[in-house]
């Protein structure tokens, strides 16, 4: 897994040494409260992706961390499932925010716009691990949605964000 | 433990299957091919998931799978001491009725 900055840091020298690279930019990453994480878009890598975000999440939403984790390893394991097939949907591109008062997690990649319907019928029915995923993030996350992937025409992110209670300094 | 461990045991004529570590889309077959396998072996089965550390939806789809499949062969199927990881997700998943508890096995 490859941890990097906001708009930082090119891709080939962040793979160089991805254990130690990441643990720095842990530190760097963490005061600003966002993070980017690539992934490969493969179900060998959820472990590691609840390992990285329950870390992060532990510091800021204490009890509410095993839901969250919960709700953004369903999310990527739908987006292995669902995304589209094209050029540049071999890796889960994340973004984590933390703040004082909310949660906010986007999936870059997530499907393509057209494939949206039948997904969501199919969730609907709740039958299969996809559908049952789809309603424990529904039930775990205060607001589930699809925007538009700025850097890609035709494809969907998923934003999931859980309000937090504010806390007193 | 990150890795999926499943060993199988037989107790009063049940076989008693104890899992341990994380189930989720990638590990979760192996955990409906040794329910499967369970419920061929002896008339009933017990799924211990106390060394469960985590579940994920693909986990709670391989029980109602057990579960179902159980019903079908009119064996019993129980799951024994669920961590506080799989009692949340079922009961998120508002599901956590739907299975029989055995409390045989649970420690004095």
């Amino acid at each position: 897994m490859v941890a990097v900055p906001p708009g930082d840091a090119p891709r080939k020298r962040a793979r160089a040494a991805p254990a130690r690279r990441t643990a720095a930019i842990l530190g760097s990453a963490m005061r600003a409260g966002v993070y980017h994480v690539r992934v490969p878009a493969q179900a060998a890598c959820l472990h590691a992706i609840r390992a990285f975000v329950g870390s992060v999440l532990a510091r800021h939403s204490g009890e509410l961390t095993h839901g969250l984790v919960l709700a953004l390893d369903e999310a990527c394991a739908n987006a292995i499932k669902h995304r589209p097939r094209s050029r540049g949907c071999d890796e889960l591109d994340l973004r984590i925010e933390v703040r004082p008062t909310v949660v906010r997690f986007r999936i870059g990649c997530f499907c393509a716009r057209k494939d949206l319907q039948r997904m969501r019928a199919r969730a609907a029915t709740g039958r299969d691990a996809c559908g049952l995923g789809v309603r424990l993030i529904g039930s775990i996350m205060d607001r589930v949605d699809f925007e538009p992937d700025p850097s890609a025409r035709g494809r969907l992110v998923l934003v999931l964000e859980k309000r937090l209670r504010s806390r007193r300094p | 433990m990150r890795e999926l461990e499943l060993r199988t045991t037989s107790e009063d004529g049940r076989q008693v299957l104890r899992v341990a570590g994380e189930v989720d889309m990638e590990s979760s077959p192996r955990l409906l091919a040794a329910i499967k396998s369970g419920l061929r072996a002896a008339p009933a089965l017990v799924v211990d998931l106390a060394g469960v550390r985590y579940m994920d939806s693909s986990g709670v789809a391989v029980l109602i799978q057990g579960l179902r499949a159980a019903a079908r062969r009119q064996q019993p199927f129980a799951l024994r001491e669920p961590s506080d990881q799989v009692v949340a997700v079922l009961e998120l998943a508002q599901l956590l009725p739907l299975f029989g508890l055995d409390d045989e096995g649970r420690p004095a």
